[in-house]
């Protein structure tokens, strides 16, 4: 690597970040704004938003609460199951807002923050496609998947940026195959690949744990807010009076 | 930039330094992480060398690779450059963030999109009240002391469920104060009268009749079908702050009411003059306790001009000071006869007796309270009456997060006596009663007949019940505790094979005092029992409570209720000290 080469470097990270900001900050509120107009559009809308709101917030809590050190982090499974039981619209949904929303609350706002939403949101969405028989089985498989595939898309954000100019690094001129040497031994060294494996056994142990009774609870919740007003209202009647 | 953060970091208030200081942290690491990455895993060896570490080679498994080497100025200059135009990114996000919350740029963004976004503001309203009744909820958990310590596992789905139905709730409140109308929230034709303006209605009713129900009809068939701008204060007050100070709310609303400049400021001295809000309004939004943030909240729903203000519970959980500012406040605008009023309140509105006012009655069919007033009879019942326990409490002084929650307190609570706390709010009733029932930690001495209490000898039934019931049914919940499903038909009719979370307010309070006291402990603490209670069960109450103690369970009670420590004092006066 030359002298002149170095002295470029910078200026060509500030070209990746300045694109790839503009791409992920176009992208993830568009797709978010576009699903939440199809919600609202809903014949029970009322009842998908307060379903979604309350998804989003015991996820973020679970997000905000949880280790995250080593991949632990007990936010995943909440988004799957989200997905596998409402489909794929809601579990999008459910993923990249609950990455947006503990963000607001933590100041944790960052460059990161729409390749999260998007990567949370497509791990959602696939959730919604997976087959139903046998259940179990294909969530776990499911988990262990979007995990890896999540992990993929943060490292290939961090890569470029902290591994430049190394030997771990991205090098135009080099062969495809050396490039993605260098970026298993990145995803590697990095801790990268510890915490997928990480993310992908917590995921898939409270999936397996909680999803006997998580399952019913949700469609439950999801009927009980559906209860009509005014039948409540029936069961009890209104009699007036003045005072003075 | 970080001359701008220094200075942002210093010339700012709290929320935003938190921001800034994590912005801060956050860069450092960035630039550290690629030092630290380009001084490992070096290529260049340029010259001038300044350090020449040791080779280390290593075999990843996927190829052999070469680790440290010697280090150039070139090295570290290149690292520091390329880490800093990323530590620079991640500060800019930080400043921005700061200047300008997350939630203020969604509150900004055009009328057209705010309906959509709605998700988002019922999560960022929700997920503060998630995190206060985690707290809520572990305490309740230790007072409860479930026969058998029932798993986290068996807890989470009630715990999704009540989230969600919270949810719904916040949601609802939210579309009302919108004036939206989207599918799944029709409006149907109200049993309570709208009242023109400057017309009070009252709404009455035993508890679980109905009441926030029928509100909740009302308001929204009066912002669907009358076009009304309706505000709506909800017993468990929904409050979302988009802003960071009680100031920058309330300025918020009026620019959302369509006043300019000038109007907005004035319509801000008037209101905040009238609850006598004016030291908060250069408070943090985050700083303010439950009964301020629920005056704020009215604050800022009066900014909007309704014409229809509906008030469910406005007293409760709020002390006789406060009481008597939102009181004053509805005989202001009653007077002013801009806006028509409904007022849910189980508290004689005595004071508003001067005012002409329509009463609305709510009368329930439900199974579970069929018989109301009349032929309630308290079946408790059990083998011999036992020997009454004294309870002294010596020099207690309790501490929570280096908060003095109570100075110093003694007294003796002599054997099977009724014994009443009614000091004024923040004495730290509440921190007494839980150390007592050995829920939180506390300096000084608690006996009972000289000994340290047992965790079987005392029971108490909590202020605020979140996290108090857990399971599906009435009946499973009774199981938990220890009784048979004969037992729910002591002194109140309650439906065995219902959620506790269907009961209303007033009926999990009954419920709750139901599970604590059946089993005979010999040391009963209530804290403010009377709370949501409908004035006409508190005799029953009342009487159920003398015949524990004639039974020779000891009584701690904390209450302001008047007219329920009148009851207590007129029947009982020479067990009852205050």
């Amino acid at each position: 690597m030359t002298e002149s080469s170095s002295i470029y470097l910078p200026f060509q990270i500030v070209r990746i970040i300045v694109f790839s900001q503009l791409v992920a900050w176009l992208i993830a509120p568009v797709m978010v704004l576009f699903l939440l107009n199809r919600i609202k559009s809903d014949r029970a809308a009322a009842v998908l938003i307060a379903l979604l709101a309350g998804l989003v917030s015991v996820a973020a809590l679970a997000r905000l609460l949880g280790a995250g050190f080593l991949g632990i982090e007990p936010v995943f499974f909440l988004i799957i199951l989200s997905g596998f039981s409402f489909g794929s619209r809601f579990g999008f949904l459910v993923g990249a807002l609950t990455l947006m929303v503990s963000a607001f609350i933590s100041g944790g706002i960052g460059p990161w923050l729409p390749f999260q939403m998007l990567g949370a949101g497509l791990v959602g969405l696939g959730a919604g496609l997976i087959p139903r028989r046998p259940e179990g089985f294909w969530l776990v498989c499911y988990s262990i998947i979007a995990s890896f595939s999540y992990g993929l898309l943060v490292t290939s954000l961090t890569w470029p940026l902290l591994a430049a100019e190394t030997a771990l690094g991205f090098v135009a001129e080099n062969s495809l195959l050396q490039n993605l040497v260098n970026y298993l031994n990145f995803s590697l060294l990095s801790g990268g690949l510890a915490w997928d494996l990480g993310r992908a056994i917590t995921t898939s142990v409270l999936i397996l744990i909680t999803k006997k009774a998580l399952l019913p609870a949700l469609n439950r919740a999801a009927n009980r807010a559906n209860t009509d007003l005014a039948k409540l209202a029936e069961r009890s009647r209104v009699t007036e009076e003045r005072l003075r | 930039m970080v001359a701008i953060c220094v200075a942002g970091y210093i010339f700012s208030t709290h929320s935003r330094r938190k921001i800034i200081k994590l912005g801060l942290i956050l860069a450092a690491s960035v630039i550290a992480v690629r030092m630290v990455f380009r001084i490992v895993f070096s290529v260049s060896s340029a010259s001038p060398i300044l350090v020449n570490l040791p080779l280390l080679p290593i075999d990843t498994g996927i190829s052999k690779l070469t680790l440290l080497g010697p280090i150039s100025t070139d090295t570290l200059v290149s690292g520091f450059s390329a880490g800093s135009s990323l530590a620079v990114t991640v500060l800019s996000f930080a400043v921005a963030s700061a200047i300008s919350p997350p939630k203020t740029l969604l509150a900004a963004m055009p009328n057209r999109f705010q309906p959509i976004i709605l998700p988002i503001y019922v999560a960022l309203a929700l997920i503060p009240e998630l995190i206060e009744s985690l707290s809520t909820q572990r305490l309740n958990r230790k007072i409860r002391r479930p026969s058998s310590e029932s798993k986290w596992l068996a807890r989470l789905s009630p715990a999704v469920e009540r989230a969600i139905s919270r949810s719904s709730a916040i949601t609802e409140n939210l579309l009302l104060h919108s004036g939206t109308n989207i599918g799944g929230f029709e409006a149907s034709t109200p049993a309570i009268n709208l009242p023109m303006s400057g017309e009070l209605v009252w709404v009455s009713g035993d508890n679980g009749a109905g009441k926030s129900t029928h509100l909740r009809i009302l308001a929204r068939w009066a912002t669907q079908e009358q076009k009304l701008r309706v505000f709506m204060l909800s017993q468990k007050h929904f409050s979302l702050f988009l802003t960071l100070r009680v100031i920058d709310e309330l300025r918020l609303a009026g620019r959302r009411a369509g006043f300019d400049k000038a109007d907005t400021n004035y319509q801000i001295g008037k209101i905040s003059e009238d609850l006598a809000i004016q030291h908060l309004l250069s408070r943090d939004v985050d700083e303010l306790s439950g009964g301020e943030r629920k005056l704020v909240a009215l604050a800022a729903g009066l900014m909007r001009q309704p014409d229809l203000l509906i008030l469910d519970e406005p007293l409760s959980q709020l002390d006789s000071e406060n009481s008597e500012r939102i009181i004053n406040l509805i005989r202001q605008l009653k007077s002013a006869k801009s806006v028509a009023i409904v007022v849910a309140e189980h508290r004689d509105l005595e004071d508003l007796a001067d005012l002409a006012i329509t009463v609305s009655r709510v009368d329930s069919c439900r199974k579970s309270i069929a018989h109301s007033d009349s032929g309630i009879q308290d079946k408790f019942t059990d083998e011999a009456a036992r020997q009454p326990s004294t309870l002294l409490i010596k020099d207690v002084r309790i501490e929570v997060n280096q908060k003095v929650r109570l100075e110093s307190f003694s007294a003796e609570v002599p054997a099977g006596a009724i014994f009443l706390l009614n000091q004024p709010n923040g004495f730290g009733k509440t921190s007494l009663l839980q150390a007592i029932a050995g829920a939180t930690g506390y300096e000084g001495s608690v006996t009972l007949n000289g000994f340290n209490i047992e965790a079987d000898q005392v029971r108490l039934v909590p202020q605020d019940l979140d996290g108090f019931f857990w399971n599906e049914t009435i009946e499973k919940e009774l199981a938990e505790a220890g009784l048979s499903s004969a037992d729910a038909e002591t002194f109140y009719e309650f439906d065995p094979g219902l959620s506790p979370f269907d009961l209303s307010g007033g009926e999990q309070r009954l419920f709750a005092f139901l599970i604590q006291s059946s089993k005979q402990p010999e040391l009963l603490l209530l804290d403010e029992p009377t709370a949501d209670i409908a004035a006409s069960r508190k005799p029953v109450l009342v009487e159920a409570i003398k015949k524990r103690s004639r039974m020779g369970m000891s009584t701690l009670i904390a209450s302001h209720d008047r007219e329920f420590i009148d009851l207590l004092a007129f029947s009982d006066r020479e067990n009852h000290r205050v």
